[in-house]
Order: C-alpha cells, then sequence, then structure tokens
C-alpha cells in the first residue's frame, strides 16, 4: 500500500490527483470542524453579497455562507459518487464477468439484449423517472444512479472477460483442475481489473455529474441540505446580479471531476505489474 | 539397443494412459466435423510417444480430448475411451475431472510467453498449483515453489519466485510452466509443442530438461509436435497423424529408418539433415515439399484420406475403400494399401 502511493507520487499528475481526492474526502468527513459557518443558517442581513471578510465566497440569496456550502456539498456529490459507482459496478462486474465466462444463450440472448435496451436510454431520462418513481432524495439518486450505470460494467467486464478467457493462461489453469469460479475470481477477474478501474473513475466522476444534474432539477438533495447542483441551479436565477453564486458550485465538481479521473488513471498505471 | 529404447521393462506391465477408438466431434454451423477419428495408442511409464502431424491433423484435439478441455458445448468425444491407470476419463463428472486435471495429468502449452497469469509472480502461480490438489500450509507451498523452480534448472530460485512472469525470458518461463505442470507429481505429462517458438539453444535445454525430469520422476510423456528433429531427440515411439486418424505408428527407430506410409516419407523427405559429407560436397538433398494441404474435416477425400497428395497413388485401389491399420512389423502400425510396394519402391531410390 506504501508502495503504491509512493509511485503515485512519483507521477506530477497522479500526485495532483491524488491530491484532490485526498482534500475532497477530508473536507467532506471533517465538514463540521472546517466549516466557518452554519451552511443552513440564513442571513438576511447579508444578502447576494460578494466575496468578502465574513463570507470569503460570498453568500446567496438567502443570506447563506457560499463556502461552508460547498464544504458541506462535498458531501452530497462525493457519496452520491461513491455510492453510486459502487452499486453499479456491484451489479455489473459479476453478471458481466460470469456471462462473458460462460456465454452461451442466457448471455447472447438475455443479459445482452437488456443491457442494450438500458444503455438505449439517456442516463439522466432514466434516473430521472426512477428518482419519480421512488420519491426524490439523495439515496434514491444514488440508487437510480447505480443502476443506470450497471450495463456499462456488465458490458466492460463482459467484453474483457472474453478476451481473458481466450487466453493461454485460462486454459492452463484448467489444465491445472481449477474450478470455473476460482479461475474467475483468481486469474480473469485481476486481469481485466484494470479497466475497470478507469471505468470506476471515469463513471465516478459522471456520476457526480449526474447527481448535481438531478439535484439542479430538484429531484436529488432536498432543500436546506447544500449540494453542489443545487447550488448551481439556484445561482442560475442570480446569473446577472451575483453569478459567482453558480460559478463556485460549478468550479468545485470541475475540480473534483478532473481529479478524480487524474486518481483512476494514475491508480491504473500504478496497479498494472507490466508497468512496474 | 533399439528394442531396449522401443520397449522399455514398464512396457510389460499396464500401461499408464490407454486411448481406444478415440473419436472427437466438433458441432458447428455446417454439421458435425470429425476432428479425431479413431485414435489408438498406450502411454507407459517412464515412456514418451510423439504425436506428430500437420496443423489440423487432430494431435491438439487428441491432447485436449484426453484433458477433457474441448471448447463447451462445441466439442465432445463422441466414441471409444481414455482409460487413467483403467478407469475411463469419457464421461465423468466436470468435478472429477477436475481432481485429475493438473494432478494426474499435468500439461503444458506452446505458449511460454502467454500461459502464466500476468498479475502473480511465478512462485505463487506454482504455489497455487500445489495447493489446488494438495492440503497443505501456504508456506510449505511457497517452500516446494522454489525446490521445482531449482529442479527445472533456475538460477537462483528463491529471488525468482519473487518475478512477475513478463520479467523473464521465454526459456524461463517454459521451465516455469514445466515447474507448475510437475508441481503435483503427474503421471502423465502432455506436452503441447512446448519448444515452438523457443530458440534452438533453448529448445534443446527444455528437451534435456523434460528427459532428465523423466529419468528421476518416471512419469509418461506425450509429445504433441510437428517437428521430426524434436521427435528424434525425445521420443520412443511416434504416432503420426493425417487428418484425423493414426496413419503410423512405430519405435521412433524404426519410423526414421525405415517409414512405411508415403506421408511418413514426405514428411521425412520435407526436413532437413544435414549430413556431414553432403555439405561438404555443397550439394545437401533438396527438401520435398509434399504438394497440396491437409484437407479440411467438411471434405475429405473417398479412400485413402491422403491420396490426392500421394505420389504412389493408384487410380481404383487408394481412390475407393479406406485402408485399414495393416502391421508391417511387430509393433509397427501403417494405415496404406500399398505399403509394400511402396517400401520396394523407395528401396530401389
Amino acid at each position: 500500500m506504501a508502495r503504491v502511493l509512493r509511485r503515485m507520487l512519483r507521477r506530477p499528475l497522479g500526485a495532483l490527483g491524488l491530491l484532490i481526492v485526498t482534500a475532497l474526502v477530508v473536507v467532506a468527513i471533517f465538514a463540521p470542524q472546517i466549516a466557518p459557518h452554519d451552511p443552513t443558517r440564513p442571513d438576511f442581513m447579508a444578502i447576494l453579497q460578494p466575496p468578502g471578510d465574513v463570507y470569503l465566497l460570498g453568500t446567496d440569496e438567502l443570506g447563506r455562507d457560499i463556502l461552508s456550502r460547498l464544504i458541506y456539498g462535498a458531501r452530497a456529490s462525493l457519496q452520491a459518487g461513491l455510492i453510486a459507482v459502487l452499486l453499479a459496478a456491484g451489479i455489473g462486474v459479476p453478471i458481466g464477468l460470469v456471462s462473458g465466462y460462460f456465454r452461451g444463450p442466457l448471455d447472447e440472448y438475455v443479459v445482452m439484449r437488456l443491457t442494450d435496451a438500458m444503455m438505449a436510454f439517456p442516463v439522466i431520462v432514466l434516473a430521472l423517472a426512477m428518482t419519480a418513481v421512488m420519491g426524490p432524495s439523495l439515496y434514491t439518486a444514488m440508487i437510480a444512479i447505480g443502476i443506470v450505470y450497471s450495463p456499462i460494467f456488465i458490458r466492460l467486464a463482459r467484453a474483457q472477460t472474453l478476451s481473458v478467457r481466450e487466453t493461454e493462461y485460462v486454459e492452463a489453469a484448467r489444465a491445472l483442475g481449477n474450478r470455473h469460479l476460482g479461475i474467475m475470481v483468481k486469474h480473469v477477474l485481476p486481469n481485466i481489473a484494470s479497466p475497470l478501474v478507469i471505468q470506476m473513475s471515469v463513471s465516478m466522476a459522471t456520476a457526480i455529474l449526474v447527481e448535481s444534474a438531478l439535484s439542479f432539477l430538484g429531484l436529488g438533495v432536498q432543500p436546506p441540505t447544500p449540494s453542489w447542483g443545487s447550488m448551481l441551479r439556484i445561482g442560475t436565477n442570480y446569473m446577472s446580479e451575483a453569478p459567482l453564486i453558480s460559478f463556485w458550485p460549478g468550479l468545485a465538481i470541475f475540480v473534483a471531476v478532473l481529479g478524480i479521473n487524474l486518481f483512476g488513471d494514475a491508480l491504473r498505471d500504478v496497479l498494472d505489474p507490466r508497468n512496474r | 539397443m533399439m528394442t531396449d529404447r522401443a520397449l522399455p521393462p514398464s512396457a510389460k506391465t499396464a500401461p499408464v494412459l490407454q486411448v481406444r477408438d478415440l473419436v472427437t466431434e466438433f458441432t458447428t454451423d455446417e454439421g458435425r466435423l470429425r476432428a479425431v477419428d479413431g485414435v489408438s495408442f498406450d502411454l507407459h511409464a517412464g515412456q514418451t510417444l510423439a504425436v506428430v502431424g500437420e496443423s489440423g491433423s487432430g494431435k491438439s484435439v487428441t491432447s485436449l480430448s484426453v484433458m477433457g478441455l474441448l471448447p463447451a458445448r462445441i466439442g465432445r468425444v463422441a466414441g471409444g475411451s481414455i482409460k487413467l491407470d483403467g478407469k475411463d476419463l469419457v464421461g465423468i463428472s466436470e468435478r472429477r475431472m477436475q481432481r485429475v486435471r493438473g494432478n494426474d495429468i499435468g500439461m503444458i502449452f506452446q505458449e511460454p510467453m502467454t500461459s502464466l497469469t500476468p498479475v502473480y509472480t511465478v512462485g505463487d502461480q506454482i504455489a497455487e498449483a500445489i495447493l489446488t490438489h494438495r492440503d497443505i500450509s501456504r508456506r510449505a507451498a511457497r517452500a516446494r515453489a522454489v525446490e521445482l523452480l531449482e529442479q527445472v534448472g533456475i538460477p537462483e530460485p528463491k529471488l525468482r519466485a519473487r518475478a512477475y512472469p513478463h520479467q523473464l525470458s521465454g526459456g524461463m518461463r517454459q521451465r516455469v510452466m514445466i515447474a507448475i505442470a510437475l508441481a503435483c507429481d503427474p503421471r502423465v505429462l502432455i506436452a503441447d509443442e512446448p519448444t515452438t517458438g523457443l530458440d534452438v539453444t533453448i529448445q534443446a535445454q527444455i528437451l534435456e530438461l523434460l528427459r532428465r525430469l523423466q529419468a528421476e520422476t518416471g512419469m509418461a510423456i506425450l509429445f504433441i509436435t510437428h517437428d521430426l528433429g524434436v521427435v528424434a531427440e525425445i521420443a520412443d515411439r511416434v504416432l503420426v497423424m493425417y487428418a484425423g486418424q493414426m496413419v503410423e505408428e512405430a519405435p521412433v527407430e524404426a519410423l526414421f529408418a525405415q517409414p512405411r506410409m508415403p506421408y511418413t516419407i514426405g514428411l521425412l523427405g520435407s526436413t532437413p539433415r544435414p549430413g556431414a559429407s553432403a555439405l561438404a560436397a555443397g550439394a545437401a538433398p533438396r527438401l520435398r515439399a509434399i504438394p497440396g494441404n491437409i484437407p479440411s474435416p467438411r471434405a475429405l477425400p473417398q479412400g485413402c484420406r491422403f491420396h490426392p497428395r500421394c505420389t504412389h497413388m493408384r487410380e481404383g485401389l487408394c481412390t475407393t475403400a479406406a485402408p485399414p491399420l495393416d502391421s508391417a512389423a511387430p509393433g509397427h502400425q501403417v494405415r496404406c494399401a500399398r505399403w509394400r510396394d511402396v517400401a520396394t519402391q523407395e528401396a530401389r531410390t
């Protein structure tokens, strides 16, 4: 673990990604200690303030501190991204792995056609429909994103498994008397892990965007709890008077997505033994 | 001398592996194809049987049939028996077959570059092979892995055990593969073209290693190859396959001295054998290629399967009736209707 970290820090972009991700996690965990103000308490004497001494990044339309709201908003965004991706990979990877390993009509006509059907819908529309059914909240948003993203992982895991199952080392593992489950877990999974890790980091970044979009549409995090997406939405109403209200959460989303992508890229490079 | 090598003392005992009338079929879109059609052989402890043939002759399918590793749903053993120590392996459950693979029968493959999982160290992979079949501690398995690496002639085995496959050369990887195949002391080792793709000097080292390990452990080796030079090096007996059938089987000396089947004669004629005198005279004999290609199992010729390519073909005889296996000498079988005529003709030239 220490070795992985050290090698990651040796890459400039990897170090940057690691820095951003660590900062995000720290901020999310210690939000109550870090935030200078209560993110939900309005200050009606200071509405739509520009950045200043008391409110470092200014205030929103109810006089709430934008910096504190950004800090608390990291919680919603990171949670949404992480849990949604873990759910998506948790559903998708086992299905894709088993389906690709055994092939057959179940793989061809059931699993693949179902994922086709799911992928035919735009992600946002499907997630919208699900949150509409389950009722808007951060958790339904996470579950919806997780389910909507699972076909990507089914596809990717299956496609990678298809190529790995034909390799000589899988045949050699069979010739050694290993069981199918053992081969899948010990020989196929580690060899398809790096594209999956990349996909997870990319998906986590876009999941944060989708969560922001859902919150933007009022289907994610409910007020007064802050999230980057809902902050962005409210800010659009005051675009002409106080454009910075939208700018800050937009910047936060941008930096978080960038950081997670850089982190994922570096993680892939470091974990692959061929690059050692 | 010759009889010693052809019939080792163990030949009198029961064979370790006995294959009888093996038929392997593949179901494809164009119907059923017979990749192996009636192959029989005995493999005794301490003995090496080489299976020789061109690509598509069915030699690899024969070895996969023995291992029960035919592609699922497409390939199946349609007839015959494969007996290991008298117990038939055809039709037993996958679970029981898993206990045979790697344990009773080890296998090494053609591609040492890709037969090792890239994400584990070679020491781990050998230990894993042991732990699959033996109930010992991980620590003991790792110690045994280092022993095995030493046994297959890898210098600094302790250090090498921690190497990843890509850090080793092709010859080293094939040694690791052999170590894995030997991890559970199998009675039979199937080697499917283990030296193809290696440098000639490395090839010789690997063959020497296999010979040494066979002498130490008394395992039987089924050696699949298309390289007759390798056959001469390692085999006790040779089985020549053509288009899914065995066309000649003989002790190695008899096969090289008096090949009976025109196909075998053609194979030997297309292999360079630099004799010192011929080289000195600057007139090494021209290689004689066998014209044409091996027939597709979809369109097998009538009569003898080799007749379209055979220089001894006689219309009406070879083109109509499929020749049976005939005994040319004790322990020497040949599938050719005209082998006696061929023998006299070849003797004249």
